[in-house]
């Protein structure tokens, strides 16, 4: 790395410094209880999975341009300089994070190593040592829309085809899935990841749009909700993927837009966003499975619960849960959906992670430690002889399909969508 | 001694400054970073989120990683309140109020105080994983932390210790503002900070309690 090189990733590291990040960099004592809360650290306990050791890797270049001991005494703090080496250093702790904020909930001192994580990401993308499929990724979503390279036309055949099986299904031969109507009051921007490996899961939501009456609209300019931007670090791409998201949705002048089961691009449209940008919506962000849980409550879905006659259980996805809250939700769309249901322990925003996100399910490098680091994850589910585990993300459930069968387990692996879909009854079926 | 006590008797004063004037300085730097109005639209109650991180958070069993390592969250928490024994033990002094209660106080809280912070020590020092991610701040600030302890449990049995607990006092008041122990300070700044995110976020919120 040449000196202009450190100076950049110093300068960015400089202007991404805000009270939060400065307090959580000087604040850790080294108590390492975090370490057990990691998923990662489970593995095999390799220190590089502690959470204030990752954090660490940016904490001690920043105390050595940021603080009077770092800068005069770096051998008293642990202070080093940014080199190349160093940020070599960094890449397999800070992108196998995957930014859970488990250790965040477990620290005594409230350290978001997460927010530490995402910064150090920032850093190592600018400095183009992130990972080769993530940037890929990125540069596809940037350039085409989709990371996945979903094209406009792949998009409107796979509607054309839900189309069709929903008009058999429905046996409604006006079925019709709206596309790019102004003043819908719901815009709904589906995952790729749901688009090429969950179709099913669009199907259910379109059942249950169409079972509650909604206005709603999909977009044919954006009809990709993930933000690989996030994962890599990749600043300018995180907020040009949102950005066009908001456009579209004040173009088309709707109410709320939804947000697909895509735990990262709900966390980064409902919370993140508004301020990487520095605005407020005109519209309200919700996820699809608060809808629907609305909708239940509202009585605007009859559902039978004993067409989900399994044993059911559900993973609460990091973004969903621990980084948005939405943890009654989803439990209370299921209960209503399904005859038995059991919590894994611990849940909520003690949940583990399933060892998916953060971009791990694009970074084949890191492939062993994903699947052996759902083992926790593997021994909840297990512990609750569930048949059937939900989750409301499309990664989550990538990752825990690969975990069950990694962990021999006979778990069917749903999205929320697909149960409480499963339970619906149409007015035409009675 | 009583060139120590006379040696640390000067030096204290300066300590103190020193002391006053570097952590007013890191604070005053740490502040002035950004603190940015949250632009998403809340679902929860941030301030009940701080209020919560700063209290009920803090019980033992609210955490699964305290209930985990309760053995390493006691001997925090006694060495904490060894340490600030001795604090008030020292005021009680200077102020003239409470000398007998705060003598007799130390007296048994000092050496539970003094041998847990120790064994923190020794647990840095011994176990791979807590080697790992420890630097010379973290041991020299434990070793200070300690020798602070033990001078002012020797001072509580016998007041002749008292210039060596001044001088323990010297050091650790020369080295706090640049340091770890500095989290005396940001510890509370840390937790409001992850209680209003969290409490905004409806992650901490009023209700039923937290399972594991």
């Amino acid at each position: 790395m040449s000196n202009t090189q450190i100076s950049d990733a110093l300068n960015l590291l400089e202007s991404k410094l805000t009270l939060p990040l400065v307090t959580y960099l000087e604040t850790c004592t080294h108590c390492a209880v975090c370490a057990d809360s990691c998923h990662l650290y489970h593995i095999d306990e390799d220190p590089i999975h502690i959470p204030c050791f990752k954090a660490d890797k940016l904490r001690r270049v920043y105390k050595r341009n940021h603080t009077f001991a770092g800068k005069y005494f770096p051998w008293l703090v642990g202070a080093h300089d940014l080199n190349d080496a160093e940020l070599d250093d960094w890449v397999d702790s800070v992108y196998q994070c995957t930014m859970c904020r488990r250790c965040t909930i477990a620290c005594p001192i409230g350290i978001d190593n997460s927010l530490v994580i995402r910064t150090s990401r920032s850093i190592l993308s600018a400095m183009g040592k992130a990972p080769k499929m993530l940037e890929e990724h990125t540069e596809n979503a940037c350039k085409t829309g989709s990371p996945l390279k979903v094209s406009k036309e792949d998009f409107l055949d796979r509607l054309e085809w839900f189309e069709e099986e929903l008009q058999d299904e429905l046996d409604d031969d006006d079925y019709e899935i709206p596309i790019d109507k102004e003043g819908a009051e719901f815009l709904f921007i589906p995952a790729s990841l749901e688009m090429m490996k969950f179709p099913e899961t669009i199907m259910s939501t379109l059942k249950i749009f169409y079972a509650a009456g909604a206005d709603y609209t999909f977009s044919s300019v954006r009809y990709d909700v993930t933000n690989y931007g996030v994962f890599n670090g990749d600043d300018a791409a995180t907020k040009s993927i949102a950005m066009k998201d908001i456009e579209e949705a004040n173009r088309l002048g709707i109410k709320i837009l939804v947000v697909s089961e895509c735990g990262h691009a709900y966390r980064a449209l409902r919370w993140e966003a508004p301020n990487w940008l520095g605005m407020e919506y005109a519209f309200e962000v919700k996820d699809i499975v608060e809808l629907v849980q609305e909708w239940i409550s509202d009585g605007k879905l009859t559902l039978d619960s004993s067409l989900n006659s399994e044993k059911v259980t559900y993973h609460d996805p990091c973004n969903m849960g621990r980084n948005s809250g939405l943890f009654e939700e989803p439990r209370d769309a299921l209960k209503a959906s399904v005859s038995e249901f059991e919590d894994m322990l611990p849940n909520r925003e003690n949940n583990w992670c399933c060892g998916g996100g953060g971009g791990m399910l694009s970074m084949p490098e890191y492939e062993a430690n994903r699947l052996a680091s759902g083992k926790k994850k593997a021994e909840q589910v297990k512990d609750t002889e569930a048949k059937v585990l939900a989750t409301a993300c499309a990664n989550c459930q990538m990752q825990l399909g690969q975990v069950m069968e990694h962990f021999n387990l006979d778990v069917k692996v749903e999205s929320v969508t697909d149960v409480v879909a499963n339970a619906l009854v149409l007015e035409n079926e009675n | 001694m009583t060139t120590l006590n006379n040696l640390t008797d000067f030096l204290f004063n300066w300590a103190v400054l020193i002391f006053i004037v570097g952590m007013t300085v890191r604070l005053v730097r740490i502040l002035r970073y950004p603190y940015k109005k949250d632009l998403s639209q809340s679902k929860g109650d941030p301030k009940y989120g701080a209020f919560y991180a700063l209290t009920f958070a803090m019980l033992p069993w609210k955490k699964e990683s305290t209930k985990k390592h309760w053995l390493t969250y006691t001997a925090g928490m006694i060495m904490h309140l060894g340490v600030f024994a001795v604090i008030l033990f020292a005021l009680s002094r200077r102020l003239n109020i409470g000398v007998e209660m705060m003598t007799t106080i130390v007296k048994f809280v000092g050496p539970v105080g003094l041998l847990l912070a120790f064994s923190l020590f020794v647990k840095r020092a011994t176990l791979g994983y807590m080697k790992a991610i420890s630097n010379f701040d973290d041991y020299f600030s434990n070793l200070l932390v300690d020798f602070y302890l033990l001078a002012g449990t020797l001072t509580a049995y016998n007041l002749e210790w008292v210039g060596l607990w001044r001088l323990a006092a010297i050091l650790l008041l020369l080295w706090i503002p640049f340091g770890k122990i500095f989290h005396m300070l940001l510890f509370f700044i840390s937790r409001v900070l992850f209680g209003l995110q969290f409490g905004r976020r409806g992650v901490i919120r009023h209700g039923p309690p937290i399972s594991y």
